[in-house]
């Protein structure tokens, strides 16, 4: 089969490689009809990520149709077609009883790898990295799905591909990022980085109640993309992004805020270059600027919500602001499971279209030039979806 | 039947506070060994930079202070002791052996001492030089402490002597459902990577065959030496096995609805060599990580009902061939 790996820092490549194969008696194998490319991967192409191996397949949104199942998969049948959450998650363990199926303790095979420089290891993620479990992606013709009776939603013939696919992360993320603000009747929430998380974050909290959202990024189509979603933005190129949210927000700052940008976050001036420099000669894995911004942004007493990911070591966290200020800081990757059924629901019912997001559509055959397309920003590039 | 607490050598150990340990376990004796260890290593590692730092950055004025114009030497030795301090820092394996070279380095440095003592005229000269000839010494014996210490690390934990891995973990069920689990030994193959095989005798023993890393295939019988139902097995082999083994899983329940915490404990009661040291490998300190691999690999497949893997999954790397599959060629 065809499937899309890495081979390096900016070297992707479509090549041929064996078709997966049931492994453990809880496997499917899925055969791919839509998947994308995550701004997370970018992280990988960019060669942030520690612990990829040349040839990794990629991808970790996708959907398809079962084609094969493990003896012990009694819930789902040859045909069905189904979206598959990001983490993989055993169902049994202590954190997937308590639905944080993104903490699960079972399914990363290289737990000791994740545990040398996190501490703990969370579950194991499709070709994210064998921090993570090294497990083979879905931007491929084919992909194995451990934990298939768990890890799946079952989607309903009259929904596209294109409006379910980003129940497998995008969707759900801005959604949990927007959750753990807790949002109040009245509250007013800031959201840094108009892509795809950003995009769901935004509209996830208007849906969740939120009186106003402002959305901060430098890119013109970003920011369209934002304001048709309901939120007023800010260039910050053109504005001091903290001037600008006292400014909005009658001098006592956002309620919560959520940083949706993560590791490779651009800042202008000396600081950015700060962070580069810190970065290039690995004394920090992460440029955590929005990051800083928003703890010195978020009110007292607010919250800080954080789906962007980081990596590993963060330098000069205004930490000061959270003891003195009483913020609080929530985060983690997607308990995609617990999501799913609800927010397809509320796809069924027409609270939102997930396919407003999708800006290109290429076959996998052009990932090499999507991911570049998508990390140059080329094109107005937002979300690449990718046809096997 | 000696108990497995005597076995274990517990040693001051009491019942009271093994009991105490079972609520409210403190750190494993050997973890805090570890701490104070690493600390020596990079207390050790320091000093060597502080030296080497102040021989290079001041070298003319020590040079000049003890009476001789040539700094290109204390140059030199500034660069040995940064070397040696970045190794002790940077956690290479074997810290002994750098800490050796410190200890090899001190007497370099005493040799150069005396002779520049021997060249030295001035009586204030050689004051000054015998004074740091006796701050060097100083220097060796806490050196000479070090090495040692860190030395009985490496030879504690290498192969030749008594391997001892413990680890802990928790696992999602009852300890009588995990018990029951583990008392079956024909499990064990299950979950446990290197053991091929565990048959019943027939007469209470058990037959093991265990797969060393290299590919070589050992054979021995076990029995058990101690068992409470729902709490504990222990388990050792018998005395005409390549290996002399003790294995030890006890089964607590955790807080809460948190199921029970599993502890396994494995010990060589005799250094094995030849064929069997490899296996010893597995459980020594370089590899006290694959015990805890198995422990966890227990909690996988009782929690999910297999073992999760990657093996054998779809990538863009030419094949890499098993070994079952080169010897069928």
């Amino acid at each position: 089969m065809k499937a899309t790996c890495w081979y390096g820092k900016h070297d992707i490549r479509v090549v041929d490689v064996p078709d997966p194969q049931i492994l453990n008696p809880r496997d499917a194998i899925v055969r791919v009809t839509l998947s994308a490319i995550c701004g997370s991967d970018l992280h990988l192409y960019n060669g942030f990520i520690p612990g990829m191996r040349r040839g990794d397949i990629l991808g970790h949104e996708f959907m398809g149709e079962v084609v094969e199942i493990g003896s012990e998969v009694h819930n789902l049948k040859v045909g069905d077609r189904i979206v598959v959450p990001f983490p993989i998650s055993c169902g049994h363990c202590f954190f997937c009883e308590e639905e944080s199926f993104s903490l699960c303790e079972n399914s990363n095979p290289n737990a000791w790898a994740a545990e040398e420089i996190w501490g703990h290891s969370p579950a194991g993620i499709y070709g994210y990295s064998h921090l993570v479990g090294g497990y083979a992606g879905g931007q491929a013709e084919y992909v194995r799905v451990p934990f298939a009776d768990v890890d799946h939603v079952k989607v309903p013939e009259h929904l596209s591909d294109e409006q379910v696919l980003f129940l497998s992360d995008v969707f759900p993320t801005g959604y949990m990022a927007a959750e753990n603000c807790d949002i109040e009747p009245g509250d007013t929430v800031a959201v840094w980085g108009c892509g795809p998380v950003g995009q769901f974050s935004i509209r996830s909290a208007l849906l969740l109640g939120a009186e106003r959202v402002i959305a901060i990024d430098r890119f013109p189509e970003r920011l369209q993309m934002a304001r048709e979603g309901g939120a007023e933005t800010i260039d910050y190129m053109e504005t001091d992004v903290y001037d600008a949210l006292q400014e909005m927000t009658g001098g006592r700052g956002p309620d919560s805020c959520i940083d949706a940008v993560g590791a490779e976050a651009h800042a202008p001036g000396l600081i950015g270059a700060y962070d580069r420099t810190k970065q290039a000669l690995m004394l920090e894995t992460d440029r955590p600027f929005a990051l800083r911004q928003a703890l010195l942004a978020c009110r007292n007493g607010g919250t800080i919500s954080v789906p962007g990911v980081y990596g590993g070591i963060l330098d000069k966290m205004p930490f000061g602001a959270v003891v003195n200020r009483a913020l609080t800081i929530r985060s983690g990757q997607t308990h995609v499971q617990h999501y799913m059924p609800s927010l397809l629901g509320r796809i069924e019912n027409g609270d939102i279209d997930p396919s407003f997001l999708i800006t290109h559509r290429m076959s996998l055959d052009e990932a090499p030039h999507a991911f570049e397309m998508f990390a140059k920003k080329q094109d107005e590039c937002i979300k690449v979806v990718l046809v096997p | 039947m000696a108990s497995v607490t005597d076995v274990h050598e517990r040693g001051r150990e009491t019942d009271e506070s093994r009991a105490r340990a079972t609520s409210r376990s403190e750190p494993h004796a050997a973890l805090q060994r570890k701490h104070r260890n690493a600390r020596l290593r990079q207390g050790l590692g320091w000093l060597s930079v502080g030296i080497g730092t102040a021989e290079i950055v001041a070298a003319r004025r020590l040079s000049k202070w003890m009476g001789t114009r040539r700094f290109g030497v204390m140059r030199l030795l500034g660069v040995r002791e940064l070397a040696t301090g970045a190794a002790l820092l940077a956690r290479r394996r074997r810290p002994a052996r750098f800490a050796w070279a410190r200890v090899a380095g001190d007497v370099m440095d005493l040799g150069l001492l005396g002779a520049l003592y021997a060249a030295s005229r001035r009586p204030r000269q050689r004051a000054r030089v015998a004074g740091t000839a006796a701050a060097i010494a100083g220097i060796t014996a806490l050196d000479l402490v070090g090495g040692r210490r860190l030395a009985r690390e490496r030879t504690a934990s290498s192969a030749r002597s008594r391997p001892r891995s413990r680890s802990t973990l928790t696992v999602n069920r009852d300890p009588a459902e995990l018990y029951q689990a583990w008392r079956d030994f024909e499990n064990l193959p299950r979950f446990m990577k290197h053991v091929l095989a565990v048959e019943p005798r027939g007469d209470g023993r058990w037959r093991w065959l265990v797969e060393a890393p290299g590919g070589k295939r050992l054979e021995w019988n076990a029995e058990i030496v101690h068992e409470q139902p729902g709490r504990e097995i222990a388990w050792r082999t018998l005395s005409e096995s390549q290996v002399e083994l003790l294995g030890h899983v006890r089964f607590e329940r955790a807080p809460g609805k948190r199921g029970s915490r599993v502890t396994l404990d494995v010990q060589y009661l005799r250094p094995p060599g030849g064929l069997a040291a490899p296996i010893a490998r597995l459980v020594g300190k370089a590899a006290g990580a694959p015990m805890h691999e198995e422990l966890r690999r227990f909690k996988r497949w009782i929690e999910t009902g297999e073992v999760p893997t990657t093996e054998g999954q779809s990538s863009g790397r030419a094949p890499r061939k098993t070994r079952k599959e080169e010897e069928r060629r």
